[in-house]
């Protein structure tokens, strides 16, 4: 597992929403590229959460809290740095204020590669697990207003 | 010819004849499937199982049963979570599973009958399948579990802020009583379109929350609606009680939402995996909100989406701290695994599949004015007993009253946990009481409690109701301390 959460247990919402968006895209080819040869230190911020990536050797674990010295830090609301996550553009965000960053800024273009648009979720329908019979895909999810 | 001894040796060899031996299962393995759920109230072994197939089985069933004055406790998947259809006395377990029929949809008069052992997840199939322009309401319970017995025991659902608990949806019922006499209750007792419980006198209550005790249905016809073609459902974090029930009651009035719903921060740490989460982040939000918005048409829905952003303004004026709103189809990009609150109907496995699998709750209805107070109380109570502080809320009809349910997950080998979760229980119990929540689904042990609590007017004529319905008091007896 290239992303890990350390002391997961200790560990805020923050760490456990990096770990998804992170691990599925480290697992592709593209995110695996990115992360060769990656050796940094991120301190990103979400509200008042706060996680350090140590991403090193093709991998990346989440530490709860600012783990001191990091290379560059990114912060916003949950909801910006969600989006940021999804591969909303940042641009906007860091014009209004809304996002904000501090230190090198290279390895935060790294970090950007590995958000990005993660590869579509399967359909509700399809990933919800169940003893009764399969659900058709639902109508209701309809699309957005 | 020997005559055995024992009325369930009797029983059983009544009902192999009449309905065949393999309906009638007396192993002890499969009894013992049946002498427990997946809560910490102590099991009890029934004497048989008898699989139903129809209403003149049910009819079968108890007639003999009767005649040998043994209970009969009736069930479909037995997940009630309050212990309600443990044979506390033995007897019969009586399996409706297989009676699974949807036997009428009534497109135009916007209801559908049903049998006992119809699940949401055939509800839901039929629905879109044959009937898109009509929806049903769905609870948080497995697929395959009881749309009847839900309705039975005053459910709660995800249009339950619209139409009241599941148990107001009810157009009607046919019931088996004790000795097997047949009836039908609401419109469908006089009319052939069963499209309303009025104006008949209300018999239909005479089954519901009685857990059994007073009948089997067999038959119930309950209510639909017309469907929506756009939906949203849209997820608020919020970090601080007053602030997040302040804004829910602001919307709760209005005609904005079809469901508004909160859980604490556990859940979605059990979401992400996590089997017990006992640490919370000061940084991480308290409640994550949900608001489900729906309408037919474009103007409309963003009428509504106005009206909720007002309303999520006015509640940061008020010095409420929320995130903006995420949309689920967005968290379900981010983790997968929040498809589980994307649609119904909904298994939620991590409250199901984990060591041991003991899941309990108090769950409770009562007044939204002591929202607050109770959650607090029952978080506080949760973590003080080692166990993670899991709340649901939801507000139902209109706000008239709001859900606080305490949801606990255990391991149910584990004889300690087990004791801890009993005393966890009670003092949870306390806590909703005291705010003036009652109990849903009500355990025996929670009757017998507080039943010095309970006006005795009521218990009365409670034990009265049942009495004449089922003299012998063979259906599921200790429910309501009603014997
Ligand atoms: C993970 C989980 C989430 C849940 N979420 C919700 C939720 O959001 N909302 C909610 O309301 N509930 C919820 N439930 C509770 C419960 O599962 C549902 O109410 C469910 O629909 C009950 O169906 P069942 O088949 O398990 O009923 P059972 O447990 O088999 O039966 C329930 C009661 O009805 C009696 N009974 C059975 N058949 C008949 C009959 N034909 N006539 C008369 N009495 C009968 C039984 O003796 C028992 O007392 C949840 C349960 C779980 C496990």
């Amino acid at each position: 597992m290239p992303v890990t959460c350390i002391t997961p247990e200790r560990s805020s919402l923050l760490s456990f929403f990096l770990q998804s968006l992170l691990g599925r895209k480290a697992a592709t080819p593209a995110g695996a590229r990115a992360l060769a040869g990656f050796d940094r230190r991120i301190l990103v911020r979400a509200g008042e959460m706060q996680v350090t990536l140590a991403c090193r050797d093709g991998a990346i674990e989440i530490h709860p809290g600012a783990v001191l010295p990091w290379d560059a830090s990114v912060g916003g609301d949950l909801a910006t740095m969600l989006g940021l996550g999804l591969g909303h553009n940042f641009l906007l965000p860091l014009l209004t204020g809304r996002l904000s960053f501090s230190g090198n800024p290279l390895p935060l273009l790294t970090l950007l590669r590995l958000f990005g648009a993660p590869d579509p979720a399967p359909s509700p329908a399809a990933a919800t697990a169940t003893a009764a019979p399969s659900l058709p895909t639902p109508p209701s999810l309809s699309p957005k207003a | 010819m020997t005559t055995p001894a024992r009325p369930a040796d009797a029983a059983a060899a009544l009902l192999a004849a009449a309905l065949g031996p393999d309906r009638v299962l007396v192993d002890s393995a499969t009894v013992r499937q049946y002498s427990e759920d997946i809560t910490e109230i102590p099991g009890h072994l029934p004497d048989l199982v008898v699989k139903a197939r129809s209403t003149a089985e049910v009819q079968t069933v108890l007639s003999i049963a009767h005649g040998q004055g043994l209970p009969v406790v009736p069930v479909v998947a037995n997940l009630n979570i309050g212990g309600l259809a443990i044979p506390e006395r033995g007897g019969i377990v009586l399996d409706l599973a297989a009676m699974n029929r949807i036997l009428e949809v009534n497109e135009p008069d916007q209801y559908m009958i049903v049998e006992p052992g119809v699940s949401w997840g055939d509800v839901r199939a039929k629905l879109d399948r044959d009937h898109p322009r009509l929806r049903f309401g769905y609870s948080f319970s497995p697929p395959h579990t009881s749309v009847m017995t839900n309705c039975l025991m005053d459910g709660l659902c995800n249009l339950s802020l619209l139409h009241g608990s599941t148990s107001e949806w009810i157009n009607g019922v046919e019931a088996v009583l004790a000795d097997g006499t047949l009836l039908r209750t609401g419109g469908g007792a006089w009319s052939r379109f069963w499209c309303t419980n009025s104006p008949m006198p209300d018999l239909t209550g005479l089954f519901i929350n009685f857990q059994g005790a007073t009948g089997v249905v067999t038959r119930m016809a309950v209510q639909l609606w017309p469907n929506r073609r756009l939906r949203r459902r849209l997820f608020v974090l919020a970090y601080d009680v007053d602030a997040a029930y302040g804004f829910v009651k602001s919307l709760m009035t209005e005609d904005v939402c079809d469901d508004i719903g909160g859980v604490t921060w556990p859940v979605i740490k059990l979401l992400f995996g996590q089997a017990r989460p006992l640490f919370r982040d000061p940084g991480e939000p308290l409640v994550a909100l949900y608001f489900d918005i729906t309408a037919n048409d474009e103007r409309l829905m963003a009428a509504k989406r106005a009206v909720f952003a007002d309303a999520l303004a006015a509640a940061r004026a008020r010095g409420g701290r929320f995130d903006d709103p995420l949309d689920i189809e967005d968290l379900v990009k981010i983790e997968p695994r929040f498809v589980k609150f994307a649609d119904f109907p909904t298994r939620f496995d991590f409250l199901l599949d984990h060591p041991g699998g003991g899941l309990t709750w108090i769950g409770s209805y009562g007044p939204t004015s002591q929202w607050e107070q109770g959650i607090r109380a029952g978080m506080a109570t949760m973590e003080k007993h080692g166990f993670p502080p899991i709340v649901v809320t939801r507000p139902m009809r209109g706000g008239h009253f709001g859900v606080l349910r305490l949801i606990t997950t255990f391991d149910k080998r584990d004889a300690e946990e087990v004791r801890r979760v009993r005393a966890l229980n009670e003092a949870l119990a306390d806590v909703v009481v005291e705010h003036g929540f009652i109990p849903y689904k009500t355990p025996g042990w929670v009757v017998k409690r507080y039943a010095a609590q309970i006006d005795p007017g009521f218990l009365k004529v409670a034990r009265a109701v049942k009495h004449a319905l089922d003299p012998k008091g063979i259906l599921n007896p200790g429910r309501w301390t009603l014997e």
